[in-house]
């Protein structure tokens, strides 16, 4: 009797185990199309991204461009993709300069467009703002991708470190093109791809398996920004525990660099020369072109593999400048191979069918805070060139 | 009579003992019967009880946690290891 009572209670046991499981699954589900609420959303902020070890998911991202459209809605969505330039790192969220993008486009064309800043510290050219512009695309939205892209940034079709889990998270979902050479890039071009070891892909696809099925992330991420912090990260230390929305954007307007902080400026004059090193010095002979050096030929590959033709219409290429000042430090020489590589960078994503613009070329070094980034000023004038610049882009097409 | 009785002898003798015996569990805790054989049925009952089979809703509530804590799992060791540290110059 007593044997039959124990296992009768085991059973409920399971089935409250079950039912835990699936109710957190159902509950994922529910939340997967929902924004998280930031108050007056301008970034991802530190907190908020993977940076800060919230690894947000690609639904996150598509819900947020989602919520900026039925907010304004008749406007073409204008998704600002790419690294920490187009974040706005040096500028406080106050003082972003997307806001002052936004306000400039209501200026020259008043009701036209919404701005929604994708950009993500250490996010390459076609990643996250990508993938998101890519899905709205193919719903046939109103919607253009201004990403950027600095001829030192080495990209993989298929995204790379910290934001690859959410390429995979896209595929699985099938919000993206079944662009084959895309998602076979690494097998196929395995001396081209970052990415050696085949498991990295493999476990990323199992995680988006998961997340797809049983929503652990869409569920978790957000009780970490809602409810309560469940883990330890560095960036919050001893607040790991007070859920993500009390954390306000960290960043906070820097600034101009000092020119006399010779350490800096000697450490971004050798990444200069260490990027141009580590095209050049590669260069073998009896090349019929430039192009067909190894590291043109593996730029040209991963940018065609990058995002399949049919969406390539509406995407225009930033070229940002670097602060001039550490240009100026160049030899003559070192300074024409940096022009001119910066010339066939900028060609390569012509040649593979995208709008390519080049900005900030007029700045002082005053407007930097550093060796890439803006500050406010730098910022303001960044998007008020590329405010005149879209009419040109505009023009083109017609 | 009695002096030549044996067991009664026994018996007399017995029963200051089993009151000797009994004080110190008196004096040691109010429930005396929890230690005796009734009482220790009666203490594992109750414990069976407590703990998880004995008691149906206990059993499904902590399945439950369980179920919770397991998806929560899921999310916790999809996370990578070591976390992206993004140098800006």
């Amino acid at each position: 009797m007593n044997k039959e009572k124990q296992k009768s209670y085991s059973r409920y046991f399971l089935l409250g185990t079950a039912l835990g499981f699936l109710l957190c699954t159902l509950l994922g589900q529910m939340l997967t199309a929902s924004p998280l609420a930031v108050p007056s959303f301008t970034r991802f902020h530190e907190y908020i991204n993977p940076n800060g070890g919230f690894y947000l998911t690609y639904n996150e991202m598509l819900a947020q461009a989602r919520k900026t459209m039925d907010e304004k809605p008749g406007r073409k969505l204008l998704i600002i993709g790419g690294d920490s330039v187009f974040y706005g790192e040096g500028q406080s969220i106050e003082h972003c300069w997307t806001i002052d993008l936004q306000e400039e486009l209501d200026k020259l064309y008043p009701g036209q467009y919404a701005v929604l800043n994708l950009a993500l510290p250490g996010t390459k050219v076609f990643e996250a703002g990508n993938w998101v512009y890519e899905k709205l695309k193919r719903e046939g939205k109103n919607v253009l991708l201004v990403t950027n892209a600095m001829p030192s940034t080495v990209f993989e079709p298929s995204g790379t470190i910290p934001l690859h889990y959410m390429f995979f998270d896209a595929v699985e979902r099938g919000a993206l093109d079944n662009f084959a050479e895309r998602l076979s890039f690494a097998e196929k071009h395995k001396e081209w791809s970052l990415f050696q070891d085949d498991s990295h892909g493999e476990s990323l696809k199992l995680r988006a398996l998961f997340n797809h099925y049983l929503a652990a992330e869409e569920l978790w991420t957000r009780f970490t920004y809602y409810v309560v912090g469940n883990y330890y990260h560095r960036s919050t230390a001893a607040a790991s525990l007070l859920p993500r929305r009390v954390f306000k954007d960290p960043f906070i307007d820097r600034p101009t660099f000092d020119r006399t902080d010779v350490e800096k400026l000697d450490h971004g004059i050798s990444q200069v020369r260490k990027f141009l090193a580590g095209i050049t010095a590669l260069y073998e002979g009896g090349k019929a072109s430039e192009y067909e050096q190894f590291f043109w030929r593996r730029l040209r590959g991963c940018t065609q593999c990058a995002v399949p033709a049919s969406s390539r219409d509406s995407i225009i290429v930033a070229i940002t400048a670097i602060n001039p000042l550490f240009i100026d430090e160049l030899s003559p020489r070192e300074k024409a191979d940096y022009l001119h590589i910066k010339k066939l960078w900028r060609e390569n994503f012509e040649r593979c069918g995208f709008k390519t613009i080049e900005l900030n070329e007029t700045l002082a070094s005053e407007n930097y805070v550093d060796f890439d980034h803006l500050n406010p000023a730098g910022g303001k004038l960044m998007a008020k060139e590329l405010a005149a610049r879209l009419r040109d882009k505009s023009n083109d097409r017609k | 009579m009695t002096e030549n009785n044996p067991e009664a002898n026994e018996a007399t003798n017995k029963e200051p003992n089993k009151e000797l015996n009994k004080e110190p569990n008196k004096a040691a805790g109010s429930n005396q019967e929890l230690f005796g054989d009734d009482g220790k049925q009666a203490q594992s009952t109750r414990l069976q009880e407590l703990i998880l089979y004995k008691n149906k809703w206990l059993s499904l509530v902590s399945g439950l946690a369980v179920g919770i804590f397991l998806h929560y799992l899921l999310f916790r060791l999809t996370l990578p290891t070591e976390p992206f540290i993004y140098a800006a110059f």
